[in-house]
């Protein structure tokens, strides 16, 4: 851009940034203050249908857990084997390694190496079906909204942002108003809409009660259990987990643990 | 929450209200005075004694909320009901030092294995408890 | 948080209410259950169901029979009767209206029909604790150790198992089998103090066991559990007294300084039972 004629934009934004819009006020009473209380309500009602649909337990055969837990057990012995002494990790470095190559515990063997059809097996598809559940309530009552802004206040502007933006985001905050010179800082109603979408989850977070802690435990859980449609089979990752198992290091912690406490609490 | 704290936060609250409400009314007036009149407003800008309305209305907000914070104290799980405290505002990070809050109020962190309370024999508590209820009445009856 | 919700939550995490006295359990079931009656806003959903499931088996202790199967109809309305924790109040509220062989068959039923072929992570597991539990009495020490070691072999992540076996196998003086346990234990449970102690504690009775030849070392052994034990946790009194006694054995002097001094610690602190206990062993050392 040539120098004049930034100049001229720069008198161009300063000249639009004084002129002011008269909003209605009861634009704020009947519009801005319905799309965010729908929002929030919907949010909420979303949240409980979820609860209602989603969060199944899942259950699986018991050898499954067991195979699941002797691969978790040849994990912790890696990560936690210092805490043994030298020969006790070897015991159980050469027993985990023996039956984990044997696959002694493998639930169930696969009997060709062609990959199985995800869609077959009853597991993936009810994750699947799970996971289109999750969608399907995203998806719906966005679509319901977003109908239901655009007919009712299209074209509408709501409000003035406090604070100055760059011309950038004119797109993010105009969209359906078709004026090329309008300060951002204006907010039309379909704008207002996608600020309510994605800045709304700590208000959720706020209303129902912070459940981040039990929802990390619940996927630990899902984790363990059913691994996902189309990984490796566990043959193969016991294999791996059995090489890992043999060429581990071990560094035991009682190593010089003597000076160790006594620097510690020495004073 | 001490007095101190509460007194101070009702003054900071009060005084961020009030310095708000002032700004809207100044605003106001600067509206109806750039309506009306060819004044050049854009010289006139928001008063002093506003503003510092704002910044000490924050900094005592500040410190009452610092001083609202109490030391920690906890009840033993066990014994007569004291209130224990380890003069801390804030828990431990270190290993060695978070556990010793466990072993001041004689908790196991770890009673959920080393209890073994899956392997209870229902019967023999029972047992227990119904000879020494037993005990405690005929006690009771002694005296 | 207040520090009564956080006691008995504390009591319920922990279960410590499983090896209380009799005085114990029946003071707290009377404050568990003003407490629960009035209502504080402050606990969660999940808070409040799990000190209702601690209510549950403290009311079976004191024998209030009614009022437990009360509490299982609570729950079971509110989840369905096919639940890990409901199994296990259905195995409890059999054992005492009828008899431990009509719970026996409703958890042996359930583990076959059902369990074998659909559980989650929990239910499998606790049902043939609980089934466990009962048969204990029954059977002769081998033949039920062989069943515990039939179900960690079924489940080798789980580490309650394998500190009841480790116990079981102390009580029968099988140090070597029991300090196998306490160590998986260890992998499990990477920074579990109390574990450390329990194993130190194995390796001295075994060293006291043990040859001349082998016992310094095997004493090292359990020195160096417990030091990591007290590594991990500054005022564990278990740790201190055996590292006091054991460096003494050993003739480790500067250890035995600091012993001392923490234990002397330990004594001036408010804990109302460690204190006393540090007490007596000092004047012992």
């Amino acid at each position: 851009m040539h120098l004049p004629s930034l100049l001229s934009f720069f008198e161009l934004s300063k000249e639009n940034a004084v002129a002011e819009l008269t909003l209605d006020p009861k634009l704020k009473y009947w519009v801005l203050l319905p799309i965010s209380i729908v929002m929030i309500l919907v949010g909420v009602t979303r949240q409980h249908i979820m609860a209602l649909i989603g969060l199944k337990v899942k259950s699986v055969p018991r050898k499954k857990i067991t195979e699941a837990q002797y691969m978790g057990k040849a994990q912790s012995l890696l990560g936690n084997g210092s805490n043994l002494s030298d020969e006790s990790f070897k015991t159980r470095q050469e027993y985990l390694a023996q039956i984990l190559a044997e696959g002694k515990y493998v639930a169930e063997q696969t009997k060709s190496d062609e990959p199985v059809n995800p869609l077959n097996d009853p597991n993936a598809s009810d994750a699947m079906m799970n996971m289109a559940k999750g969608n399907l309530a995203n998806y719906i009552p966005q679509t319901l909204i977003m109908w239901w802004v655009n007919h009712f206040f299209a074209g509408f502007v709501l409000m003035k942002l406090p604070f100055p933006l760059t011309i950038r985001f004119k797109e993010m905050l105009q969209s359906g108003v078709m004026t090329a010179d309008l300060d951002v800082r204006w907010v039309s109603s379909i704008s207002w809409y996608f600020i309510s979408v994605l800045g709304l989850n700590p208000l959720y977070n706020l209303i129902l009660g912070n459940n981040d802690v039990d929802a990390l435990g619940m996927a630990q859980q899902q984790q363990q259990l059913g691994g996902m449609p189309g990984g490796p089979a566990p043959e193969v990752m016991m294999k791996n987990l059995a090489n890992d198992v043999t060429i581990a290091q071990h560094e035991t912690c009682f190593k010089g643990i003597e000076e160790r406490v006594l620097k510690l609490y020495k004073n | 929450m001490s007095i101190i704290s509460k007194v101070l936060l009702i003054v900071a609250l009060a005084q961020l209200f009030h310095s708000g409400f002032s700004s809207y009314e100044f605003h106001q007036l600067k509206k109806q005075l750039a309506a009306g009149s060819s004044v050049a407003i854009d010289q006139i800008s928001l008063p002093k004694d506003i503003r510092l309305e704002v910044l000490s209305g924050l900094i005592l907000f500040t410190f009452s909320v610092f001083m609202s914070f109490g030391k920690l104290t906890y009840l033993p799980l066990s014994g007569k009901p004291v209130l224990l405290s380890q003069h801390e505002y804030l828990k431990e990070i270190d290993m060695n030092r978070a556990t010793m809050t466990n072993n001041l109020i004689g908790s196991d962190p770890y009673g959920e294995i080393t209890y073994t309370p899956n392997f209870v024999d229902v019967h023999a508590k029972r047992k227990e408890l119904k000879q020494w209820l037993n005990d405690r009445e005929s006690h009771d009856k002694v005296n | 948080m207040d520090p009564v919700k956080e006691r008995f939550l504390t009591i319920e995490k922990t279960k410590y209410y499983t090896i209380a006295s009799p005085a114990e359990v029946s003071s707290l079931y009377g404050q568990l259950k003003t407490y629960l009656g009035s209502g504080d806003q402050a606990l969660t959903e999940l808070e409040y169901m799990s000190l209702m499931r601690m209510l549950f088996d403290l009311t079976v202790y004191i024998g209030k029979d009614v009022e437990a199967e009360a509490l299982y109809k609570t729950f079971a309305d509110r989840l369905g009767e096919n639940s890990p924790h409901l199994h296990v109040m259905k195995a409890t509220l059999i054992q005492i209206n009828d008899k431990d062989a009509a719970a026996e068959n409703y958890l042996t039923t359930l583990l076959k029909d059902s369990l074998e072929y659909d559980t989650d992570a929990l239910d499998y597991l606790l049902v043939s604790k609980k089934l466990l539990s009962i048969r204990r009495n029954s059977l002769t020490k081998e033949k039920f150790i062989r069943q515990v070691l039939d179900l960690v072999d079924k489940f080798p992540l789980d580490a309650e198992l394998w500190w009841f076996l480790a116990q079981e196998y102390f009580g029968l003086g099988q140090f070597e089998q029991a300090s196998y346990c306490l160590e998986e234990v260890l992998c499990i449970h990477p920074f579990n103090y109390v574990a450390f102690g329990q194993l130190g504690q194995v390796l001295y009775y075994k060293a006291l066991r043990d040859k001349k030849t082998n016992k310094t070392a095997t004493l090292e052994a359990s020195l160096n559990n417990f030091l990591r034990s007290v590594e991990l946790s500054e005022t564990f009194l278990k740790g201190w007294s055996f590292i006091a006694n054991i460096s003494k054995e050993l003739g480790k002097k500067e250890l035995l300084e600091l012993a001392k001094g923490k234990l002397m610690e330990i004594q001036k602190s408010d804990s109302q039972v460690d204190s006393a206990t540090a007490k007596l062993i000092l004047e012992k050392l």
